[in-house]
């Protein structure tokens, strides 16, 4: 298992509970950090996931104000992240973090790491794909957030109107006969 | 008016919304009560969205079945966990939307084949509600795949029944995914069309429908927001998570009291209406009238003729998948509701083998990136996946007819909501398999003619027996003895009591029953304001 | 890519537009790109409530009218978007549902920009098409194509040139804070190239100068010469010798419409209507203050969330909106229509 002793340490499986509260600058800058790096990991972003950064700072809000409030697995995601970062360096640290781990069972996130991982990173990669990510696997030559033709919908993206003369899918062309 | 309100309406889904809407439209004083045994669950709400998103929890999930709610007992298994959903707004809170008529054929199933029902009128006088039915719904459907008045659909190469009046929306576009199977579909003389889906213009092809955050697909919850914050009708009451436990008839015609359980109490209580409407869904409407048992109606209201709950029926659905090496269009799912579809084999030729309603999947091809990315896959192993082998798959509804021994009837004990048990019995007819498996080779033929494999062992499905479109357990008859209510959907015997639900309808054919329903119910409200208080 | 011209009364009266244009290039600080950019938000959004009305006014809103002018007014808030996230940028926050900046109706339009022209909220109509026309109209005779050559004109596009003249001269340090990516701004700026790309496709969209009818690369045309078909009942034929439009193509539906009457200054008051249509006014009222509210809060906060909810206010607007336009003031005096007030 990767990490140190805090990454090690043990912990229930279910969501750690807290109060709901306002994220610090600090707190939303290092979340938002982790967030970039999925981006930097997949190279599937640009302009450094600035473009999904509205979607992202409105799921932040969404699990932090009310219950049950992500706050602290928050708080321990970047504990955890710090600890792998004093000891990998910081691309290290994330690949290790993304790629080495795995999906983890519900019943088996015993430790902060898995917790940061499950809670935190699984979470945040979901979301990254919604908000636009999805794109560059699926169009890959183009450049998915500055050209608005780059037609391609994804469960969960908001696509836009139906009625749009930009069409939010990929539609079907007739073969010309 | 002697008793406490002119309606009683039990159950708030879609069809018991629209009944209270339209009778306020016309009378918005009108007493009416409204009983709903599920709770309220927030709809557009931004954290229920994304926990829907990211962790695919639905908000309503606690509003479903459990396991155990509805012992089978039959032959075949019968699973209705995820079939409905116990709540404000009813199961149109969880459906996909899509709305097709039924064809003129199915209104004759028993003349045509000698099997399952016959409605008590045609599909011409059903033909108006359902273009009000598309208005309230606001289908988006292809007016140009319509047949013509007199020429049956399947002569003119047409998906859909003839219709007086175009869709209110246009048809969802086919995607750039559906090209291969609209392309075998031609050369195999099988009619590509559009399927027809209940969504306002508010769409914004988020992909989330069974939670939409723009309120973009039709519920009936959107009805009863409507209802209960409109300061004109004053005396609309609801009464949400309060489950009626029994009907009482003060003489044999005339059923005028409800008892039901007090939210705040726990205690028992009545009420009394000049008409009672179960709008119940096809699971409760038996049971209620079941448990009301009393001198003047010793098997339950309705059941002297031993029928109620009887014929149930859903839809057996088929699938047929293939799989191709390669993906290097990349694509995934985009909508998240087929967009491509065909009645062709849901004819009267196909009526005695079991007509099927043809789809193709949303949900392929599909992958799922961030699933990938979570598995700890890096950039290019995911860009390997995204472009790698294809599945596809067709599937089908096949319509199923009643059979008397299929019934649904009271089970042990109650549910955590307080209503009874249900007690499923039922079984698939023995030439069923033999029908479904010729269903299943005219579906491996597109997948075949597409150029996907189709691994016969994994891939040719019929899938288990489910409660998504049951029907047919009170369902309407010309007398007594073949139905339990009326074409008006009056409970037979009785002078005030109504079933509104797909419990009345003698058949299901191939294709969901929603929109059908509501032409019903239209029908219902139409036939409740024409007569005397 | 629709293109919008630039009118000749407008290039005649634009230093009038905005005493901003007079201010000298070397002194263009953030304060004046402050400004700048939030008088560009006040522009493209004091059109919207008139093409609203329009649009809502036809009766069947899937007829290709009803389409064009749905598809100006979502690239006029495209327009207002990105002015938002440019402005959010430089660390301003956009002034949406500020009173001063929410224009009265009739009215012209902000800033000076087409001081001819009385921009009214009434249901479509030849008279709505004149003025909807003088907006779009392009310019006759030579057109700047910089603003270097456009010394002593100054047109929308020369406006926004001199915004992103003042960005690439200050290259002011750019933050993503709170600005907003949708289906309705798609473009987030963080760079300098990400700002010269929004500006291009607003002023190639919308306020460009480039002499033809057709939008480059596409066979669309221009939302001037639309309205033009709408106007004349006939598509567009061609040129004449001289170069100029012509009407002569197949014949254009004038669609069917609610006569939704000029809505008078200041809006329908409590006195004049009766119960059942101030509910309906009043409610639209509400709507509107409630969707300016929820823009405004997007901006505030960077958070999506009101702007999926100010997407749905808009569709319960037009619902309020059509609701009212269905109703008569009276014999010969026309439907009632949405006041589009801040309360």
């Amino acid at each position: 298992m990767i990490g140190g002793e805090v990454c090690k340490q043990q912990l229930a499986s279910q969501l750690l509970p807290a109060e709901p509260r306002e994220l610090t600058r600090a707190e939303i800058d290092g979340l938002w950090r982790i967030f970039v790096a999925i981006g930097t990991m997949w190279q599937n972003t640009v302009h450094d996931s600035a473009g999904l950064k509205s979607s992202w700072l409105e799921f932040l809000t969404s699990k932090t104000r009310i219950q049950p409030s992500y706050v602290a697995e928050y708080v321990n995601a970047l504990e955890v992240v710090e600890e792998l970062i004093k000891i990998y360096k910081e691309t290290e640290a994330f690949e290790k973090l993304f790629l080495d781990n795995g999906i983890i069972p519900a019943d088996s996130l015993d430790t902060r790491l898995a917790h940061a991982k499950h809670f935190v990173v699984d979470e945040f990669i979901r979301v990254q794909i919604v908000a636009g990510g999805f794109k560059n696997f699926i169009r890959p030559q183009q450049n998915p957030e500055i050209r608005p033709d780059n037609i391609v919908n994804y469960n969960g993206f908001i696509a836009g109107s139906r009625f749009n003369r930009i069409k939010p899918v990929r539609p079907y062309e007739e073969p010309s006969k | 008016m002697s008793n406490d309100y002119a309606y009683i309406i039990v159950g708030s889904g879609v069809a018991g919304s629209t009944i209270a809407t339209k009778l306020l439209e016309k009378d918005p004083g009108a007493p009416i009560l409204m009983l709903e045994a599920g709770p309220q669950i927030p709809m557009k709400d931004r954290r229920y969205w994304w926990d829907y998103v990211v962790n695919n929890r639905k908000p309503y999930d606690q509003c479903e079945d459990r396991d155990g709610d509805n012992p089978s007992v039959g032959m075949t298994p019968w699973h209705s966990t995820g079939s409905r959903t116990m709540m404000y707004g009813g199961s149109t809170v969880h459906w996909g939307g899509w709305s097709m008529r039924f064809k003129p054929e199915d209104f004759y199933l028993k003349s045509n084949t000698g099997r399952g029902g016959d409605w008590p009128y045609n599909y011409d006088t059903l033909e108006p509600y359902y273009c009000r039915a598309e208005e309230y719904l606001s289908v988006c459907g292809d007016d140009k795949d319509s047949a013509t008045r007199g020429i049956p659909a399947s002569a003119k190469n047409k998906n859909d029944p003839w219709r007086s009046k175009p869709y209110p929306l246009p048809p969802y576009p086919w995607t750039e995914s559906d090209g291969e199977m609209i392309e075998a579909f031609k050369t195999l003389g099988i009619t590509p069309g559009r399927m027809p889906l209940a969504r306002y213009r508010k769409c914004m092809a988020t992909g989330t429908c069974k939670y939409c955050p723009f309120g973009a697909r039709f519920a009936g919850s959107y009805i009863l927001d409507d209802l209960l914050s409109e300061p004109k009708y004053t005396n609309l009451t609801f009464i949400g998570v309060a489950p009626v436990t029994r009907l009482v008839a003060e003489s044999k015609s005339r059923i005028h009291t409800v008892e039901y359980i007090d939210p705040t109490t726990g205690e028992t209580k009545t009420a009394s209406g000049d008409r009672i409407i179960l709008c119940t869904g096809a699971y409760e409407a038996p049971k209620l009238l079941m448990l009301s048992v009393s001198p003047y109606w010793e098997n339950g209201i309705g059941n002297d003729y031993d029928l109620v709950g009887r014929f149930a029926i859903s839809h057996p659905f088929l699938s047929v998948a293939g799989t191709k090496d390669k993906n290097e269009e990349r694509w995934i799912q985009e909508f998240d509701f087929p967009t491509l579809m065909s009645r062709t084999y849901d004819t009267e030729e196909y009526q005695q083998n079991g007509k099927i309603f043809l789809m193709k999947s949303a949900m392929f091809p599909n992958v799922d990136i961030a699933k990938h990315m979570i598995a700890g896959k890096d950039r290019h192993e995911i860009d390997r996946i995204v472009t790698g082998p294809r599945q596809v798959q067709l599937s089908a509804f096949m319509e199923e007819m009643g059979q008397y021994d299929n019934r649904f009837s009271l089970g042990e004990g109650t549910t955590r909501w307080g209503l009874p048990r249900t007690k499923i019995r039922f079984a698939h007819p023995p030439d069923f398999r033999k029908r479904a498996e010729k269903n299943l080779d005219l579906m491996e033929e597109v997948i075949r003619k597409m150029g996907y494999t189709v691994d016969k062992n994994n891939d040719k499905v019929i899938g288990e027996q489910d409660g998504h479109h049951t029907s047919s357990t009170c369902r309407m008859g010309k007398d007594p003895t073949e139905g339990v209510v009326d074409a008006n959907l009056k409970v037979f015997g009785t002078d005030n009591l109504y079933v509104c639900s797909n419990a009345v309808h003698p058949t299901c054919a191939a294709v969901n029953p929603t929109l059908t329903l509501v032409a019903v119910t239209l029908k219902l409200t139409d036939h409740l304001l024409a007569q005397k208080p | 890519m629709n293109k919008k011209k630039q009118s000749l009364a407008e290039m005649h009266h634009l230093e009038r537009m905005h005493p901003l244009l007079e201010h000298p290039v070397e002194q263009r600080d953030l304060t004046w790109l402050e400004h700048a950019l939030q008088s560009a938000v006040s522009v493209e959004f004091s059109t919207i409530p008139p093409y609203l009305s329009a649009l809502w006014s036809i009766k069947d809103q899937m007829h290709p009218v009803a389409a064009s002018i749905r598809n100006v007014v979502q690239e006029e808030m495209l327009h207002m978007a990105l002015a938002c996230n440019m402005l959010t940028a430089i660390g301003c926050v956009p002034k949406i549902n500020d009173p001063k900046m929410v224009p009265s109706y009739p009215g012209p339009i902000p800033g000076g920009v087409h001081p001819e022209l009385i921009v009214s909220l009434s249901g479509l109509s030849d008279a709505s098409l004149d003025v909807f026309i003088a907006i779009e109209a392009p310019s006759e005779g030579e057109c700047p194509k910089t603003p270097e050559q456009g010394k002593g004109y100054k047109t929308i596009g020369a406006f926004y040139h001199a915004i992103l003249g003042t960005f690439q001269t200050l290259k002011p340090e750019l933050s993503t804070e709170r600005q907003v990516s949708g289906p309705l701004a798609y473009m987030v700026m963080e760079d300098l190239p990400a700002v010269e790309a929004a500006i291009a496709l607003i002023v190639d969209q919308g306020e460009g100068s480039e002499a033809s009818p057709e939008v480059e690369h596409t066979r669309e045309l221009a939302h001037y010469y639309r309205f033009l078909e709408v106007k004349h009942r006939k598509r567009y034929s061609g040129v004449d010798k001289k170069g100029r439009a012509v009407f002569e193509g197949e014949p254009v539906e004038f669609p069917a419409a609610w006569p939704m009457a000029v809505v008078p200054p200041g809006g329908y008051l409590r006195a004049d209507v009766s119960d059942d249509v101030w509910e309906l006014i009043n409610g639209c009222d509400q709507t509107f203050t409630q969707l300016l509210d929820r823009l405004q809060a997007v901006w505030e906060n960077g958070d999506q969330a009101p702007f999926v909810h100010a997407i749905e206010t808009m569709f319960g607007l037009s619902k309020q909106a059509r609701s009212l336009m269905g109703i008569e003031i009276g014999k010969g005096f026309g439907n009632y229509g949405p006041c589009f007030r801040l309360l």
